[in-house]
């Protein structure tokens, strides 16, 4: 039987797709984890137990784990109420929601600088309460919610659009309280989507560098996540050093993918 | 009355949806609500299951006002036109899931799913998901789900909208021998007359958020009370003014009612000539069981049927009709008329 699409076609396809992946993700892997190991194996674990580089993984950790309980939380409200209600101001809050993608994280991390700084409008709140935001890990943490805040909430909304609430309705009318609904009913059906969205909230969190760069204030074991570590590293000229704490995030990511596969095996849709 | 539904009215940014909404369901009934889409019956659905909420009016289920009550608490089984089965449970536990919401002891459970799994014929399908099963085994499911928890009614918005002709068929039946078999008070919605006549013991017939007629399947069949009722329901003819041999029709105008099984048609023969009606034939369309036809009476058309084994009727053939009965409306009022000269005797004579 003849196929729709040749032979002749699928090939160079697969090749240009490959060849693409080779040139722009696996070359640059495989650099990055040479130039970690290019001065030997102790070297690199000196590194990765170093203090600094231990602090920044901890910071790194807590933005994201910050981020992604927060959007978790926060995205799912916000699904829900655009998938599922009319009010006023709907439009304008969906837009909204897409903000953090469309500007530049230099301004997002300017914005919060201008709100939180010792000038900013909500100084004097901030000085009432004896806060140390700017420069400090709360900044850090709400510039990353800020930025990661899209992800969860753009995964799901069509998805709970196109199933609609007849379900939730259902079980409902069979007396299930919200919280029943909640665990039974719809998240077992929006798993695989809120598991992608807060993938893609995850990985932009430990690798988010703008945003956090202009709050955070580099300051050397407190304040730098792993990303500006890096970059103070490759600053320095300590290249490989650069590139083995750049291989933590790598690691990280990856962890980050295997987790969901691992929590989604059983779900249909993956 | 075990549903009582009083003055509901609503209205949709303006647009009235449900005007005074009057009508009671006997304990145990099976009620249809019938109209053309958008006529408002889905609307009214679901503001008796609280899905909506009225803007005036008084809804009363097994004699409690349930206006202030949430839709859980009105004591309601609803199946949705999608049937919305719990993709990710099986049909066991989609039965089971009322029942373990409101903690009833395992054994009791199983029990209870059990029953109506071999009542519905569902028991080998037990450990199947809502994506193994066909339409009509879904709606099944959904059904058996709803009851479960012995509601006190049972609401089914187009129970069979999503299936294909022939399982439609059936399950009317089959939903209706059950229906009666739990003896659930029960209301549901359709836009297919046929299914209305067949499955339901009263009908409500709604046009434009207003209720056309109440009635059994018989009284709405037989004694439309309005035009639109006449014409939405079954097959007939609506001819204006008409002169008919045989009935002493109003002389100021009038709309009458004629449905195909009332009209004979008599070939022209030596016995026959000129006693009843003239009548041209316009158009014959072979139907298998029956050959309907198109006939010009006085220059309106009026429809009838003819025995599809007899001498086939030609395109342009003069004919003789009798019609054996007919409804006149006037002034928003029907009358039944019956044949009541020598026409119809005369036939039996021939």
């Amino acid at each position: 039987m003849k196929q729709f699409q040749s032979k002749r076609i699928k090939l160079p396809l697969i090749i240009i797709a490959w060849g693409f992946m080779a040139l722009l993700l696996i070359l640059p892997i495989i650099l990055v984890i040479s130039q970690a190991a290019s001065h030997g194996l102790g070297h690199y674990l000196q590194l990765l137990a170093n203090l600094n580089t231990l602090r920044a993984f901890n910071l790194t950790v807590a933005a994201t784990v910050i981020s992604v309980g927060v959007n978790l939380i926060l995205g799912l409200s916000a699904a829900w109420i655009i998938a599922f209600h009319d009010f006023p101001g709907k439009r304008l809050l969906n837009t909204l929601i897409d903000l953090p993608l469309s500007v530049s994280p230099v301004i997002v991390g300017l914005i919060f600088v201008l709100t939180f700084g010792r000038t900013g409008w909500l100084a004097p709140l901030v000085a009432h309460f004896n806060l140390q935001i700017i420069f400090a890990p709360p900044a850090i943490f709400l510039v990353t919610i800020f930025v990661t805040f899209p992800f969860v909430t753009r995964e799901l909304v069509p998805v709970l659009i196109a199933r609609g609430r007849e379900e939730e309705q259902t079980a409902a009318f069979l007396g299930a309280n919200f919280w029943q609904i909640f665990t039974q009913i719809t998240l077992p059906a929006i798993k695989t989507p809120l598991a992608g969205g807060l993938v893609l909230a995850s990985a932009r969190a430990m690798g988010e560098f703008g945003a956090v760069a202009v709050v955070s204030g580099n300051i050397v074991g407190k304040t730098l996540t792993l990303p500006l570590l890096v970059q103070s590293l490759y600053n320095q000229f300590k290249f490989e050093d650069a590139f083995g704490v750049a291989t933590i995030l790598l690691a990280s990511t990856f962890a980050i993918i295997y987790l969901k596969r691992v929590l989604l095996k059983n779900s249909p849709t993956f | 009355m075990y549903i009582d539904i009083r003055h509901i009215s609503k209205a949709f940014n303006g647009q009235s949806a449900l005007n005074d909404i009057n009508f009671g369901v006997q304990e145990g009934k099976l009620t249809a609500l019938l109209g053309p889409s958008g006529c408002g019956k889905t609307t009214l659905l679901r503001v008796l299951a609280g899905l909506e909420t009225a803007g005036s009016g008084q809804v009363a289920i097994a004699g409690r006002i349930v206006d202030d009550i949430k839709p859980q608490e009105r004591g309601i089984g609803f199946v949705f036109q999608n049937y919305a089965l719990f993709r990710y449970l099986n049909v066991y536990d989609n039965v089971a899931f009322g029942l373990k919401t409101k903690h009833w002891p395992a054994a009791k459970i199983k029990a209870r799913v059990q029953e109506l799994l071999d009542l519905t014929g569902l028991s080998d399908l037990a450990q199947r998901y809502p994506d193994q099963l066909s339409g009509g085994q879904k709606q099944r499911v959904a059904f058996v789900r709803a009851i479960a928890p012995n509601p006190k009614v049972l609401f089914l918005d187009e129970p069979f909208a999503a299936l294909d002709s022939q399982i439609r068929q059936e399950l009317r039946i089959w939903l209706k021998n059950l229906i009666h078999q739990v003896g659930i008070t029960s209301i549901f919605v359709t836009h297919d007359h046929e299914e209305a006549i067949e499955t339901a013991d009263e009908i409500v017939v709604m046009n434009q958020g207003q209720i056309q007629q109440v009635g059994t399947p018989l009284e709405i069949y037989y004694q439309p009370q309005n035009e639109f009722v006449a014409n939405f329901i079954g097959h007939s003819s609506l001819l204006k003014n008409p002169d008919l041999n045989g009935y002493d029709l109003p002389k100021t105008a009038c709309q009458v009612q004629i449905r195909p099984e009332h009209v004979h048609i008599h070939k022209l023969s030596k016995k026959v000539t000129s006693f009843g009606q003239s009548a041209t034939v316009k158009a014959v369309q072979f139907k298998g069981l029956t050959t309907n036809v198109a006939l010009d009476i006085q220059g309106q058309k009026l429809l009838a049927y003819w025995d599809a084994g007899a001498t086939p009727l030609g395109i342009g053939e003069q004919v003789q009709i009798t019609i054996e009965r007919l409804v006149v409306f006037q002034n928003n009022q029907s009358q039944i008329l019956k044949a009541q000269n020598t026409a119809q005797r005369q036939i039996q004579v021939l």
